[in-house]
């Protein structure tokens, strides 16, 4: 079998199983190391098998020289041989993974009787046939498996519809599909390197989805879209495989714009922010403007009625003064007339500088009336030129 | 003479055991045999469509049995960089999944598997270039991926017929399939100034809105305004209506006398203190300041 163990991942005939134990690797079985223990054996010809054998077989000579030598008789080495056989036969039987072993419970117990897959068992301890004629296969079938896309740029770069980059980093978590009786054995028998294929093919996945979708729905609202038909995806393409794996969800870890354009998307939703600002701080000034004008308003229609009032107050207070005086004067008009005027002329004359001119005296000549000088000294300067004399005050 | 009975029947029984071995073997049912006398093929063992796994006899030391792995195996390419239709360059980095259905023409033209794998990687090379010529970039990138995958699969599995290398293709994928890194920087460029320029629009927007707040709250405050002091000069002409009333009707009494007593009232008011007046001794006022008698005249 020359090129099956490297194809085979290591081991026999029944290389690697998913993780589950190894049926009879590594496993010194005693019948493998009986004296015929040749080429085939139990299938593992490596490891250090050969000097153990060689050592085996020549303790085996001596001892049988030895029984020979020593017996003599015919009949006598019957025992010895005997025993030693049945020795051999009770730790062939004994052994564990020979004629019994144990499930766990996250496990399936595949068996195999010279490779060929003949039962399935449970969980618990489990008998069959021992190692040469049946192995037992054990992989883990409840666990749930991750695989990780996009860990490097190469992997999480994804060119979109829109020939945008998106950044994208994903999660894929798998099982053994236990939906159908024969999921195990696809699992087992049907696919080489499980874990890598769920990746290859999620990742190829991924990027058709991607291909299909433009930047903007894959960084918002549209992720669980683009997670959901990536599983589709990924679980029909396994599917056609007959792989045995369940996709069981794809989780979208990350899915925004690469690192080196990221600045300006964060500006975008900077300036986004901004717009929102400027116009808060314009209504604002509009919840500010609005309410003064108001307010404004209200204190010009109360000052105007204010004036409307007061006008017309004053007005009524004029009138009715006016109408007292005229009821009184109407009983003695010139005298009342005479008094107001000569009255009024008190008040206003005794309080005014007063500037008697006779315009008979001066016929000819105009008196000099320093005009300036008047209005500048009134009180203190009280001498005054030509013939104007002057009244002081009361 | 019983000695060498036991030897010899020692003897026998390990040749026996050894002989026994070498005429069975096992096939797993995830692999298939060939079984090659003196090197020429006599049977194959668990191919596909005649699953037979489990224990097989064969004649020791005549027949050679060599295992061929007869699961489903990713053959994945080395990425190449392929010219589309538009001129445009693509790294395509597809794989292959296979599956060993005649072992017998895999030992007959490729030998192993890893002179499978060589045949494959030409042959991928090959349907990947052809298929791709003949298609704009953008339809590899984005839109008809599926489509793509189709054509490369029809055309490796053509040739994989004609050459009758005893697989059975299983699927065929792109993985990537991306711009070269200038042409990627070049994404990165556009992207980087489209959100630039959305950025800007934005921004520009938002104050376009804010003005127009302003504007609409600044015009309104005017317009509130206007309104109360238009309603102020009504309310004002109101009051000053009413008074011109209350005056006529009361100084229209006696509009002479009104005359006299409002002027009356305006001299009083209107002359200050210290007012200088020249006043004439023939005035009213001096009617009798030189009348020493005090007639009336």
């Amino acid at each position: 079998m020359p090129w099956n163990d490297n194809a085979g991942g290591g081991g026999g005939p029944w290389g690697s199983g998913g993780g589950g134990r190894r049926g009879n690797n590594n496993n010194q079985n005693p019948w493998g190391q009986g004296p015929g223990g040749g080429r085939r054996g139990s299938g593992n010809g490596q490891g250090g098998g050969e000097p153990d054998l060689e050592q085996f077989i020549a303790q085996l000579q001596a001892r049988i020289r030895r029984m020979f030598g020593g017996g003599g008789g015919k009949g006598s080495g019957g025992p010895g041989l005997g025993l030693i056989a049945a020795g051999i036969f009770f730790v062939w039987l004994a052994w564990p993974g020979s004629a019994w072993y144990v499930v766990g419970p996250q496990q399936a117990g595949v068996v195999l009787r010279f490779g060929e897959y003949v039962r399935t068992t449970g969980a618990g301890l489990q008998f069959k046939l021992p190692v040469p004629f049946e192995t037992v296969l054990l992989p883990e079938v409840t666990t749930t498996n991750e695989v990780a896309v996009g860990a490097t740029p190469q992997e999480s770069l994804m060119l979109t519809r829109d020939e945008n980059i998106v950044e994208i980093d994903f999660v894929v978590q798998w099982r053994v599909d236990l939906t159908y009786p024969e999921g195990v054995r696809d699992f087992l028998f049907n696919v080489r390197d499980p874990q890598g294929t769920v990746k290859a093919v999620a990742e190829s996945a991924m990027r058709e989805v991607v291909g299909t979708t433009e930047l903007q729905p894959i960084i918002t609202a549209g992720r669980t879209e683009v997670a959901r038909r990536a599983r589709q995806i990924i679980q029909d393409t396994l599917g056609s495989y007959d792989s045995g794996i369940q996709v069981l969800e794809v989780q979208l870890r990350e899915a925004s714009a690469p690192a080196s354009v990221i600045d300006a998307f964060r500006d975008v939703d900077a300036a986004r922010q901004d717009a929102e600002r400027a116009a808060l701080q314009a209504t604002a000034h509009a919840n500010q403007v609005i309410p003064e004008a108001r307010g404004d308003a209200v204190r010009l229609l109360e000052e105007s009625r204010g004036y409307r009032e007061r006008v017309i107050a004053e007005a009524e207070g004029q009138a009715s003064r006016f109408n007292q005086i005229y009821t009184e004067y109407r009983l003695a008009p010139d005298v009342t007339r005479r008094r107001i005027f000569l009255e009024t002329m008190e008040q206003v004359l005794g309080r005014s500088e007063l500037i008697i001119l006779d315009q008979q005296g001066g016929s000819g000549a105009v008196p000099y009336l320093p005009l300036d000088q008047l209005g500048r000294d009134r009180s203190p300067a009280r001498t005054q030129t030509g013939s104007a004399s002057r009244t002081g005050e009361r | 003479m019983p000695r060498i009975v036991l030897i010899s029947l020692a003897v026998i029984l390990a040749i026996a055991v050894i002989v026994g071995l070498s005429a069975t073997y096992t096939v797993s049912e995830r692999e298939s045999a060939l079984v090659l006398r003196l090197g020429n093929p006599v049977a194959v063992i668990n191919e596909p469509g005649d699953e037979e796994p489990g224990l097989h006899f064969k004649i020791p030391f005549v027949d050679d049995v060599l295992h061929f792995d007869k699961r489903n195996v990713e053959f994945n390419m080395a990425p190449a960089e392929i010219l589309a239709a538009d001129q445009e360059r693509l790294v395509v980095d597809a794989f292959l999944r296979y599956r060993i259905v005649n072992p017998l023409r895999v030992y007959q033209t490729v030998r192993d598997e890893r002179g499978l794998q060589q045949r494959l990687s030409a042959i991928m090379d090959d349907s990947l270039r052809g298929v791709i010529a003949s298609i704009p970039s953008s339809e590899v990138i984005s839109g008809q991926r599926a489509q793509v995958m189709n054509r490369i699969q029809l055309a490796v599995e053509a040739q994989v017929a004609t050459q009758d290398i005893g697989i059975q293709v299983i699927d065929v994928r792109i993985l990537r399939a991306d711009l070269p890194q200038q042409i990627t920087d070049r994404v990165f460029e556009r992207m980087r100034s489209e959100r630039q320029q959305e950025a800007a629009l934005i921004r520009a927007q938002g104050e376009e809105r804010a003005r127009q707040i302003r504007a609409e709250a600044d015009r309104e405050a005017v317009v509130i305004l206007a309104n109360a002091r238009a309603e102020a000069e009504r309310i004002r002409g109101e009051g000053d209506g009413r008074r011109t009333a209350i005056f006529a009707e009361s100084y229209g009494q006696d509009p002479d006398f009104f005359a006299f007593y409002r002027s009356m009232l305006a001299y009083d008011l209107a002359l200050r203190d210290n007012t200088p007046i020249i006043i004439s001794p023939d005035s009213e006022f001096f009617r009798y300041f030189q009348n020493q008698a005090g007639a009336p005249n």
